[in-house]
């Protein structure tokens, strides 16, 4: 009997908390042993820990029941199978219940045994459970777990610094590439602009004549245009290099292998970045750059080689005037050269890129091209703006009256010739300067579309400004 | 852990506030960036002519992938046009000589300037393309163009942080390469530091150390002895032996490529290396010489890069933590204070991702400090700075980890278990399946759900990282056991005793078989083992028995009832 009470205040203090704990731990069992065990459970609570009472209670119940809720049970007990332990404990208690139950039907007591055994054994998981939450818990404050988040934090410390050394590497290295890349593009461009200048190639009057026409044609003309550069281009690649295909174009032509997969991951890698890193390499491609901005990125480096070109071969014009013994430095106003310089420029530039531009820029209109045509002023505004996010002023600073002035002064400078980036510079003024003969002889035209042109150039000096 | 907060120094507030305003340089870039895409777009619809006759001019095809070259080169802004140009140029080429060479470079400047405009899927689906119309049988020049293929897809994968899917490229590629260039060309050597590069950023430190050497022995071949390309190799052997906690090998390498960056006068370079040698020395626990070398560094990056550059603000983290090993406390937090002015005000042309990778190690100072607070503050600024950006992916799941343990830590387990889960699900959007990285951030969730009652869920992710743990680390291995004990635990709770004793005897058996009892660790288990054996074995085994004696008679019985037992549990599930 001893042994009973004690097992039943057992059954009293797992059912007690489980029924507030149970909602908390949402574990399964728990729900189904209230649902299994609601009626008996309510009886034990209810009553007294006096066992007589309680049997007495217990069988009134059952006798009520019907055998509906025995059959139940029972079947519940078969899907559960239970453990030996709980029918050896049934087994023990029988000696002691036998004596109790004498004047009882049989079946009664067996429904009576059958019942205390599977309360028994459900009160025994139960509380086997909690104590099993109570030692996680006390496993979760204990100095194990803490040093298992230590060493989680520690561990993925490490991993952010290992990774942001690789990234800085990878970084370091795509500067490295893209400068080498930068350099080899201009190169080609270059040997290219002489090629074509060789050539002597030259369709550009009629498709003029083809854009002033009409809107229409224009698109045709483009196409034509397009396909004739096309030509053009693969005459020079052919003629350049026959054995090559058109491949190497997009690679490093000493390192076929990596040069173009360089660049690429250049921009896979950082197309968000790349902007600020722009500013980082200024120091010698920073001309080429943020000229570039404003007219596509091959014709400033063809336009580059155009100028070394003329340089070359009208330098001896050039030094005919003397006050200008050289032609970076040239003041003077007008010259013989000049003009054949500008028409040559203006030649040699691929108008498809123009073209094409304009229509970018939504700005197709009759009067631009015929604008563009006529003189070279817009770009020469362009370069005069690009002028100001030269090496000498951060490109992020929108181009002030001093900051022009500066780069004025710095590409008249005497040690143009021999500084690289100050060449590129006086190439700007140079070319402005040139331009200018070409253009008085319509000089009314301009002023209508400059203007469009300059707030466009202010667009993208704004751009510069804010993104750098 | 409220007291700390309070002690923050009231200082360190207003950086937090500071900072809490994101660079404004960056937020333009971004701003801007997409502000002007669709205008572009609209212009760009024009200018596509559809005219498909005219793709099948054989010249056409070079002509606008010249165009799209050159556009490329003008900048960002004119993407959308050399993507244009680039398709029209890959359809005429496919008009005109089919799937080639020729169609698959095209292909691979498409995928560049997709992926440039951040619509990676587009570009991985014309790199596969690519790569799958290529044959390699057909001549050197095939696996050249193939190669680049491969590589480029690793790099686009890399981007999405599928790491494992992009290292697959990696040597797919090296593969191809080796086949048409022999073993020890040095553009193999190129490509074997990518690899191990790769494998460094996905913790898999031993192959990345196979790699790492099979470049230094071709470059040993073919360059002169310190050569800038050995340098380069020696510094990330070292950044691997650091990282595998070798430390001496690691100063020496570094010592040498320092070397040859001498001979070559690289100032910023040996500047660079003095702050990894800092670094080793203060894992060494020589804090004199670490000492010295940052210092020797931070005079270089001062006067070369500015005083407010991002790597100076490197040094003084790294002083940080050093001040903060050697106990000087005040000097740390300063430190700290000075390159979080530095992040605060960033000089044009630092990144956001360098940003925010100083933001997280100067939060683990202040973790170590005692601030998880403030710790915290940084972190969710960084995570800030690197949203949506493209191939950030796994350094934002690191950093939300690493805010869910110092959640965990500081006892918000609701927080910690969000950034656990979004931690979690970002690594496993990118294929992350096997690193032992992976297992530890899956057994703190466990922690964190069993803090949060839910020790269903709990059990599922301990026995997910106990599946990783084992592969990666072995069953040995001490965080393996961990994770061991966790998951008996929560089995124990959970009502599956016998599972969970099965698993204690397996830990004390490891334990004393392999690892000795040293550890403070086995007492506790012996402990827990000795409670639930009682538990279950209470009604059969009245009698006292020593532990010993209970884990060998029981353990056969015990199977055969936890075998019944398994049987009435079984609908549950």
């Amino acid at each position: 009997m001893g042994k009973k009470g004690n097992w039943f205040s057992t059954v009293k203090k797992a059912l007690s908390p489980d029924s507030k704990k149970s909602s908390k731990s949402k574990k399964k069992w728990f729900g189904k042993q209230k649902l299994q065990t609601s009626d008996p459970c309510l009886e034990t609570d209810t009553t007294p820990p006096l066992p007589p009472a309680e049997d007495i209670k217990l069988t009134d119940i059952e006798n009520q029941n019907s055998h509906h809720h025995v059959a139940e049970i029972t079947t519940a007990i078969d899907a559960e199978e239970p453990v030996p332990s709980v029918q050896t404990t049934v087994v023990r208690t029988e000696a002691a219940a036998v004596a109790r139950f004498a004047g009882k039907p049989k079946d009664e007591v067996a429904a009576i045994k059958i019942q205390t055994a599977f309360r028994g054994y459900l009160a025994r998981r139960a509380l086997r459970a909690l104590r099993g939450l109570v030692r996680l818990k006390t496993l979760m404050e204990g100095p194990i777990v803490k040093r298992q988040a230590v060493s989680t934090l520690r561990s993925m410390q490490t991993l952010a610094r290992v990774q942001s050394q690789i990234r800085s590497r990878r970084v370091r290295m795509l500067e490295e590439n893209q400068a080498l890349q930068k350099q080899l593009l201009q190169k080609h461009a270059r040997e290219l602009e002489t090629m074509r200048i060789g050539e002597e190639w030259d369709d550009s009057l009629q498709s003029r004549e083809q854009i002033e026409a009409k809107l229409l044609s224009k698109y045709e003309a483009t196409m034509r245009r397009e396909r004739a550069l096309a030509y053009a281009f693969t005459h020079q690649q052919n003629g350049k290099n026959t054995s090559r295909s058109m491949n190497p174009m997009f690679t490093d032509p000493t390192n076929p292998a990596w040069g173009w997969s360089w660049l690429e991951r250049w921009m896979a890698a950082r197309p968000w970045e790349s902007r600020g890193l722009v500013d980082k390499e200024l120091n010698d491609h920073s001309s080429v750059k943020s000229s570039s901005r404003s007219i596509t990125g091959g014709e400033i480096s063809k336009s580059f080689a155009r100028f070394q070109l003329n340089s070359e071969i009208h330098s001896p014009a050039a030094s005919q005037n003397p006050g200008s013994p050289s032609f970076q430095s040239n003041s003077a106003p007008s010259k013989p050269g000049s003009a054949a310089v500008a028409r040559k420029l203006k030649k040699a530039s691929p108008k498809g890129s123009w073209v094409m531009d304009d229509d970018s820029k939504s700005m197709a209109s009759v009067q631009s091209d015929r604008f563009r045509r006529h003189s070279i002023a817009g770009s020469t505004i362009r370069d005069d703006e690009s002028l100001a996010s030269s090496p000498s002023v951060p490109s992020y600073m929108v181009p002030t009256q001093s900051a022009k002035a500066r780069s004025r002064t710095q590409s008249q400078s005497p040690l143009a010739k021999e500084n690289g980036k100050q060449e590129k510079g006086s190439f700007g003024t140079a070319k402005k300067r040139l331009s200018f003969p070409a253009s008085p002889a319509k000089p009314r035209r301009h002023s209508g579309p400059p203007k469009v042109e300059i707030t466009v150039n202010a667009e993208f000096t704004v751009d510069n400004g804010v993104t750098s | 852990m409220t007291v700390l907060t309070v002690k923050t120094p009231h200082k360190m507030q207003s950086f937090g506030i500071f900072l809490r305003e994101p660079p404004q340089n960056e937020t333009t870039v971004t701003g801007d960036h997409r502000n002007t895409s669709p205008a572009m777009k609209k212009t760009i619809k024009k200018t596509i002519i559809t005219d498909e006759t005219s793709l099948e001019n054989p010249d056409l095809g070079p002509f606008l992938l010249k165009m799209a070259r050159d556009s490329i080169a003008c900048g960002s802004e004119n993407l959308d046009k050399a993507l244009d140009y680039a398709i029209r140029a890959s359809k005429s080429f496919e008009r005109v000589s089919g799937s080639g060479v020729d169609l698959a470079t095209c292909l691979h400047v498409v995928a560049a300037i997709y992926s440039s405009l951040g619509r990676l899927d587009e570009a991985i689906e014309e790199l596969e393309r690519s790569i799958l119309m290529l044959d390699v049988e057909n001549g050197s020049g095939v696996g050249m163009v193939k190669f680049c293929g491969y590589m480029q897809l690793g790099d686009t994968y890399s981007m999405t942080g599928m790491l494992d899917r992009s290292i697959f490229c990696y040597e797919s590629g090296l593969k191809i390469q080796i086949d048409v260039l022999g073993k020890s060309d040095p553009r193999v050597a190129e490509t074997c530091r990518y690899l191990a590069e790769a494998h460094v950023q996905a913790m898999q430190f031993d192959e990345a150390e196979h790699f790492c050497k099979k470049t230094l022995e071709i470059h040993r071949e073919h360059c002169s002895p310190a050569s800038l390309a050995e340098a380069a190799d020696r510094r990330l052997m070292a950044l691997i032996c650091e990282a595998k906690g070798d430390y001496e090998p690691a100063l020496e390498h570094l010592v040498l490529a320092s070397m040859s960056m001498i001979a070559n006068g690289q100032d910023n370079e040996i500047a660079a290396i003095d702050v990894s040698i800092g670094d080793i020395y203060l894992s060494l626990c020589r804090f004199d010489e670490a000492v010295f070398s940052y210092q020797k560094a931070l005079t270089v990056f001062k006067s070369t890069k500015g005083e407010n550059h991002s790597s100076v603000a490197l040094v003084y983290i790294r002083l940080a933590d050093l001040y903060y090993k050697t106990g000087k406390l005040r000097e740390s937090t300063s430190y700290c204070e000075n390159a979080l002015r530095i992040y605060s005000k960033p000089v044009p042309g630092t990144t956001a991702g360098e940003i925010a990778s100083g933001l997280t190690e100067i939060s683990a100072i202040y973790e170590a400090l005692n601030e998880p607070e403030e710790a915290l503050k940084l972190l969710q600024k960084a995570v800030k700075l690197l949203e949506g950006i493209p191939g950030q992916y796994r350094t934002v799941a690191g950093i939300e980890a690493q805010m869910g343990v110092m959640f965990y830590m500081v006892g918000r387990h609701v927080d910690a278990w969000k950034s656990f889960d979004s931690s979690v699900t970002k690594l496993r959007a990118g294929g992350e399946r096997k690193s032992a990285f992976f297992g530890f951030v899956l057994n703190q969730m466990g922690l964190a759900c069993v803090q949060l009652y839910k020790i269903e869920e709990a059990a599922t992710h301990f026995e997910e990282a106990r599946e990783i743990l084992e592969r990666e680390c072995g069953t040995y291995h001490l965080d393996t056991l961990g994770v061991y004990s966790n998951l008996a635990a929560t089995y124990d709770a959970l009502g599956r005793v016998e599972d969970a004793i099965r698993i204690l005897e397996y830990i004390l058996k490891m334990r004393e078989e392999k690892l000795g009892t040293a550890n403070p660790d086995v007492d506790d288990e012996k402990k827990r083992l000795f409670e639930l054996l009682k538990e279950a074995g209470r009604v059969r085994n009245r009698k006292g028995k020593s532990l010993e004696n209970l884990i060998d008679s029981n353990s056969l019985k015990m199977k055969k009832e936890g075998r019944r037992r398994w049987g009435a549990f079984s609908f549950r599930t």
